[in-house]
This record gives structure tokens, C-alpha cells and sequence, in this order.
């Protein structure tokens, strides 16, 4: 369960539903969450973790209704396994705040909603508009997101 | 025929507009070439050696007579005049302009086609048997769950940055001319008795289930993942191997990140206990196909209204038709007869191919004339509609045989009646190095060499059924690999040669067989001749209506290599064995050395081939 990601600072630039946040809750890595929970027993209310990590091997499953945000970082943009991960979270009913942060595009921002995610964390580059307007590509789809 | 509803209109209509803005960011210096690329090539849009290149969906191979028109339109207003037929049953224009783009994709809309998912690491376009619904020997009509699983993988969310493409074939035959066997997921429908009945009503309809086959460097037979899927849980389904897939399919590196690859390093037990597991945590929340929206896609896909005829009566008109023509127009006419007609499910009808394979003419090109000759003959002689072909043909799916001198008479005009389909000059050839980026070497004038040499269309059909495939490179895009007769260019050195492939097949789910490489390869100029080596074995050792392929299997590899490489032990001087008085004797011979261990591709845990040192 070697999967910690480093400590989230408070994003800057938080979008959820479709609003910039300005003070965003803030989670810990999935190891230390891990930790705490073994040490202490405490659930805690936010969790980081990688696109990767297999979600039946976190540990997190029986705790997702006590947990109010968890994080999903992603290293590189190309790599989708964070976009299952998510839609599985909500498939398993977690209904906090699901954020998208690290490696991701304004122009996968549509698709990533449609996954589960509600927040998301531009780097400061991103256009925020642009990004706004690529939340609202589609207006229906063929398909459950998840 | 599928017809857009306005969730497709809309769909598509906001997908053209959001590639529009990409693209203006693009061209403003706003995205970043290397965040541009999936997006351009989730729309189909490559950049090749001369130009981008755009391929266009055609789902299952369905195309009607107005989409015709408008891909004529499209080729003369955005590019030189002409298109290409894939190998998966695609149109690919060579030279539109990337700025253009956004705009010749809102003409295709208007016309009810788009390029969604033609390209990148996502579900590509559903492929199909190009005889769906009207194959005599059809179980099922695959059209309606091909137009389901389309709908399902277009703009699915979760899907669209996997490990590597994705493809997805159906066929509803027990003779598989859709090639499932070598998809990421093959579906051949089937119906069996109802598990508490055996009342022939109460037969479930559903899905033997293949994964993991697939071409490139690792040519690959699927495995059988599940014996019996029920229909109604087919997306589902779907959605769990994709799943488990896009979560454990290798990204470390491009070569081993098919679900081949996965498959077979998993083993198939395991594979199919994850994608159970995963199946059952997702079944009960995802919606189900229910029989309602089955039948709303079946009813697409209705029989057209087909006159009612007698198959004697017919048989006789068209023999006295016949026998009216010049004796030199009569035997072309059988010939075309024979070779590019089929049987038609429906008394009075036959399925016609037009060949797009006339020699001089780059396997699968048609010009916008053609196209729009095409939309005519549809029109006139098939209820509008046509199917591309793997092969790179185009099917005129439903014609009256009272029709077939007519039609053949206004499809030689056009030059589509060379009659060779499934014959030795129906090649299907990849651009190859003339076009793609990719290739290692040319395919085109290869094909054209042995066209030229083979021109005795009676030595030709005396071969019988035979299929010969040229790919530019070992991605194996013309499907060489699972050819009776593959050919692979390599590059050594900087020089093009050519890889011989014998004995793969495709087309009957129980002998689906990787080819295998009969040893060095040969320049260019040697190919033709080493075909007829090949060949004049064939003819020399074949018993009474004995196919090529199953004389291969019969008599192995081995008496192969003796004719074509009879100096086994000094590898630079062997040449093809020359025997019949036409063949010329090649002024440079040239097989590589130390590739007599070679034959490592029959080994398909090696990623490179290595009959030729590369």
C-alpha cells in the first residue's frame, strides 16, 4: 500500500460546479490516512490519492460514507485509470466532493464530470473560461458516466 | 439503415463544434502540440508524410447513397479528388488541410457522419460482417447490437484515455467474415434453448465472447471469455472488460499495451475471474438492453421492400440474357458472375461486389466520380445503401438478379467489375510507405507488380480462393498476418524488403490461424517470382478442389522453403526456384543472412518478428 501522494496544499484554483472555490477543504495522502486509521481508528474527512491505486486495496471502500472529499491525482494526462477509479467511487456510493487535480486538461474536464468528479484543481496556466466551456461540450450523452 | 435521431444530431453536432474551438486554440499557439494530439486524433486526424489525413467512421461498414454523395463532395471540396477504403471498413482522405478540418466535419454531419473515435487509445469503430443481413447462412443480424455498441462507445467517458485502441468486431454467422477472432473483443451472436424450456420460443439470444486477438507485431487468436453472454446484459459486459483493462493493461510501454498482451499474461482464467468479479459489482446498477430498445435498433434494419421471385424463373431470364450477349462479353460477364456475385438470403437476389481492384489502381481508391457513380448504382439496384468491405471493396448488398447484366453493364463503365474478388488479385493493400508515416516500406507498387504478373485472370481462377495481403509494416494494418498469402515490408538498413507469410486464416472461428513467415525475406522486384514459386507447388501438389491454405496446412512449411530457398546453407545466393518460362530471373538477389534460425514470429511471445534482422 505504498501509494502516498504528497501532502495537498490548498489548491489555488479550485471549479466546483462550475463556480471557483476559494477555500477548499483539504485532504490527507492515502498513506497517512491509512496510518491514522490504524493508529488511531480516526476515518477523518479527506483523502488523496493516485489515478492508480486500486480501490479494493485501499482500504477506503467501507469508510466512503464518512468521508466527505476525496482527491484523485493525475500524474500524466494521458493515463485514464483515474477517470474508472472515480466512476467506480460513485458506483459505490460515495457522495462527497470528488476532485480531479495533478495532470489534466481543460479539454478532459467534460469527460472527467461525467466520471464522477465535481471539483477540479487548474494549474495556473488554464484558462478558466475556456475551462468553464469545455464543462459544457456536451449537452446530453449515449451513456451512464458510471 | 441507422437514422440519426437528435440525440446523434446533437451529439455529433456539439462534438464538430468543440473540435473547432480545439482546433483554433491549436493553430493560435493557445494548446500545446502534444495536448493537441489526442484530441486530433480522437476526430480521426493524422499527421502523415505529405498532409494530415482524415479518417472518417463508417460504423459496421453501412453507407447510403446520400452519404456517398456527400463523401464525393467532401473529396473534391477539401482534397484531390479521391478517398480510400480501410482494412476496418473506414474512409480516409489523404490531403485535407488542418485548418479545414472543423469545416468539412460539419459537412459530414449534414449527411449524418462524423470521425469520432476513428483513432487514438479509445473504442474505435464498431466493425461487421459486410454481408450482415443478407447472408444466407446468417444466425442473427449483427447491425442492431453493432449500432448499439456504437452508441454505448461514442464519447464514453471512461474510456477515452486507455492504455492503448480498442477495437470491437460482431458478426451473427457461423462463417466469420469479420475476422472477431483477432479483436481486443470479438462478439459472434448465437441463440440457444432457453434454459427451462426447450420450446424453440423461449431460445435466448446472446454472445460467445472472444478477447484478447489482435494483429501488429503480436499477432494473437482470441480466447473465448464467456461461452453464452444473454444479450441484455451485453454493455455491461462491455463496460466490465474495458474496465478492468483500462485499470491493469500495461502503460509502460506502447508495444505491450493492447488487451492482448494482458490476456496473455494473465492467463484467461484469470483474466475472466476479474472481469467476472468486476461484472457483478457493476451488473445490477447498469442499465440492461431491454427487448424494447433491441427492437428499435432491429427495426433500422428491416428488410427492405423485396420483390417476390421464383429462383427458377430467374435463373432462366438471366441465362437467356446471356446467351443474347457477344461470346467474348458472355464469358466476362460468368466470369464476373461467378466471382463477384454471392447468394442472397432472399429467392431472386444476390449480393454483388465491385471490386476496387482493377490493376493500376491503389487497392481501395475511388475518385468522386466513382463515389457518385456508386450512390447511382445504390440507388438504382440496391435500395441506396452499399457496405464497405475489409477488403476494401463495396458491396452492393440487395440487387434483383434480373438486374445483374444491367448493373454489370453500368458498373464496368466505372471499372468496378474486375472480376477477382477472393481471388489471388484481390489484394488488400495498406497505403504503405507512399502515405503513412508508420511504414517501413511501400505496399502499393508491390501490389501493382503482381497484379501485372498474374494478368491471366484463367491461371487466377484455376487457383481458386485465395487471399493475399500487403502491409507496409508489422502494425499489419492490411490484416497480412491472417492471410492465406501475407506479405510484410521491413526495413534493413535502410533498404525495403519483404517478409512471406503462409497459412493464416480468418473466416471460420475453428481455424482461425496466425500466418507464419517461410523465411528470409525478398527485395521488391522479387516478390512476383517467389509467388509463383509458391504457387506453382500449390498447383503441382493440391488434391481435387483442395484450397491454397489447406494444402499449407496439409504439407507444412517445410516443402515451401525447399523451392524457395533451395541452397539452404549459403543464405545470400538462394533465390526463388525458377521454373515456368515467364518468370524472370531477378538481377539482384536479396536475402538477408542469419535469419535461417529466423521463424521466432511463430512464437507469439516475441514482440519483433525476426525473420529478418531489423
Amino acid at each position: 500500500m505504498n501509494n502516498a501522494v504528497k501532502e495537498h496544499a490548498a489548491p489555488t484554483r479550485l471549479i466546483k460546479n462550475r463556480e471557483l472555490i476559494l477555500a477548499p477543504l483539504n485532504a490527507q495522502s492515502l498513506s497517512d490516512w491509512q496510518q491514522a486509521l490504524l493508529d488511531t481508528g480516526h476515518v477523518g474527512s479527506g483523502v488523496s490519492l493516485l489515478g492508480e491505486v486500486d480501490l479494493f486495496d485501499s482500504g477506503l471502500l467501507e469508510h466512503l460514507a464518512a468521508l466527505s472529499l476525496i482527491v484523485i491525482e493525475f500524474t500524466v494526462f494521458t493515463d485514464g485509470r483515474g477517470f474508472s477509479l472515480a466512476a467506480q467511487l460513485r458506483q459505490y456510493g460515495f457522495t462527497g466532493e470528488l476532485r480531479a487535480t495533478g495532470a489534466i486538461l481543460v479539454d478532459q474536464l467534460h469527460y472527467l464530470q461525467r466520471c464522477g468528479f465535481d471539483a477540479f484543481e487548474l494549474g495556473q496556466e488554464q484558462d478558466l473560461n475556456v475551462a468553464l466551456e469545455a464543462l459544457a461540450a456536451f449537452s446530453k450523452a449515449y451513456q451512464p458516466g458510471w | 439503415m441507422y437514422i440519426y435521431n437528435e440525440l446523434d444530431k446533437q451529439l455529433v453536432s456539439e462534438r464538430v463544434q468543440q473540435f473547432r474551438g480545439q482546433t483554433q486554440r491549436f493553430l493560435s499557439g493557445e494548446l500545446s502540440e502534444e495536448a493537441f494530439l489526442p484530441l486530433r486524433l480522437q476526430n480521426g486526424l493524422y499527421v502523415q508524410r505529405h498532409a494530415p489525413m482524415l479518417r472518417v467512421a463508417v460504423p459496421y461498414g453501412m453507407l447510403n447513397s446520400a452519404q456517398l454523395r456527400m463523401l464525393a463532395q467532401v473529396s473534391r471540396d477539401y482534397d484531390k479528388g479521391y478517398c480510400h477504403i480501410t482494412t476496418r471498413q473506414n474512409i480516409q482522405f489523404n490531403w485535407p488541410p488542418l485548418d479545414a478540418i472543423p469545416d468539412l466535419l460539419e459537412d459530414l454531419a449534414v449527411a449524418e457522419m462524423h470521425s469520432i473515435q476513428t483513432s487514438g487509445n479509445c473504442i474505435r469503430n464498431v466493425t461487421s460482417d459486410p454481408f450482415a443481413g443478407v447472408a444466407p447462412d446468417e444466425v442473427v443480424d449483427p447491425r442492431p447490437y453493432c449500432e448499439l455498441v456504437r452508441q454505448w462507445s461514442t464519447l464514453h467517458p471512461e474510456f477515452a484515455f486507455l492504455p492503448r485502441k480498442f477495437k470491437i468486431a460482431i458478426s451473427g454467422s457461423e462463417q466469420d467474415r469479420a475476422s472477431i477472432q483477432f479483436h481486443d473483443i470479438g462478439l459472434q451472436l448465437v441463440e440457444r434453448d432457453g434454459s427451462l424450456s426447450d420450446v424453440k420460443e423461449n431460445s435466448e439470444r446472446g454472445f460467445k465472447v472472444f478477447v484478447g486477438g489482435g494483429l501488429g507485431r503480436t499477432p494473437i487468436v482470441a480466447s473465448e471469455l464467456r461461452d453464452f453472454l444473454p444479450e441484455c446484459d451485453l454493455l455491461s459486459y462491455l463496460c466490465a472488460i474495458v474496465r478492468v483493462y483500462n485499470q491493469t493493461g500495461r502503460r509502460d510501454n506502447k508495444y505491450k499495451a493492447r488487451i492482448k498482451i494482458l490476456v496473455r499474461a494473465m492467463g484467461i482464467e484469470a483474466f475472466a475471474e476479474k472481469v467476472e468479479a468486476e461484472w457483478q459489482r457493476i451488473k445490477g446498477r447498469y442499465p440492461v438492453l431491454e427487448a424494447d430498445e433491441i427492437a428499435r435498433a432491429q427495426a433500422f434494419f428491416s428488410a427492405p421492400a423485396y420483390e417476390v421471385f421464383d429462383d427458377e424463373t430467374v435463373a432462366q431470364q438471366l441465362q437467356i440474357q446471356t446467351a443474347d450477349l457477344l461470346p467474348p462479353s458472355q464469358r466476362v460477364f460468368k466470369q464476373w458472375l461467378a466471382r463477384n456475385t454471392r447468394a442472397h438470403k432472399v429467392a431472386g437476389y444476390r449480393s454483388v461486389t465491385l471490386s476496387l481492384k482493377p490493376t493500376g489502381v491503389p487497392a481501395g481508391d475511388l475518385t468522386d466520380a466513382q463515389l457518385l457513380a456508386v450512390a447511382d448504382l445504390a440507388d438504382r439496384y440496391s435500395f441506396g445503401e452499399v457496405r464497405t468491405t475489409q477488403q476494401q471493396n463495396i458491396v452492393l448488398g440487395d440487387v434483383a438478379s434480373g438486374d445483374l447484366l444491367e448493373l454489370w453493364l453500368a458498373a464496368t463503365q466505372q471499372g468496378f467489375t474486375t472480376a477477382n474478388i477472393a481471388t489471388l488479385t484481390d489484394i488488400t493493400c495498406c497505403p504503405g510507405g507512399d502515405f503513412c508515416a508508420l511504414a517501413n516500406a511501400k505496399s502499393i507498387p508491390v501490389a501493382d507488380a503482381i497484379q501485372r504478373r498474374f494478368d491471366d485472370m484463367d491461371y487466377v481462377y484455376d487457383l481458386g480462393d485465395l487471399s493475399l495481403k500487403i502491409s507496409g509494416c508489422m502494425n499489419a494494418c492490411a490484416h497480412h498476418n491472417i492471410s492465406h498469402i501475407g506479405i510484410l515490408g521491413v526495413d534493413k538498413k535502410g533498404q525495403e524488403f519483404y517478409q512471406v507469410m503462409l497459412g493464416g486464416s480468418a473466416g471460420d472461428v475453428s481455424k482461425a490461424a496466425v500466418g507464419k513467415v517461410v523465411g528470409p525475406a525478398f527485395s521488391a522486384a522479387d516478390i512476383p517470382a517467389a509467388l509463383e514459386t509458391i504457387l506453382e507447388l500449390y498447383v503441382a501438389e493440391r488434391s481435387e478442389g483442395e484450397r491454397f491454405v489447406d494444402l499449407v496446412n496439409r504439407i507444412g512449411m517445410a516443402r515451401f522453403k525447399r523451392v524457395l530457398y533451395p541452397e539452404t546453407k549459403s543464405p545470400e545466393t538462394k533465390s526463388p526456384e525458377k521454373k515456368s518460362p515467364e518468370t524472370k530471373s531477378p538481377e539482384k538477389k536479396s536475402p538477408e543472412k542469419k535469419n535461417q534460425e529466423a521463424k521466432s514470429s511463430d512464437n507469439p511471445s516475441e514482440p519483433k518478428l525476426k525473420a529478418v534482422s531489423v
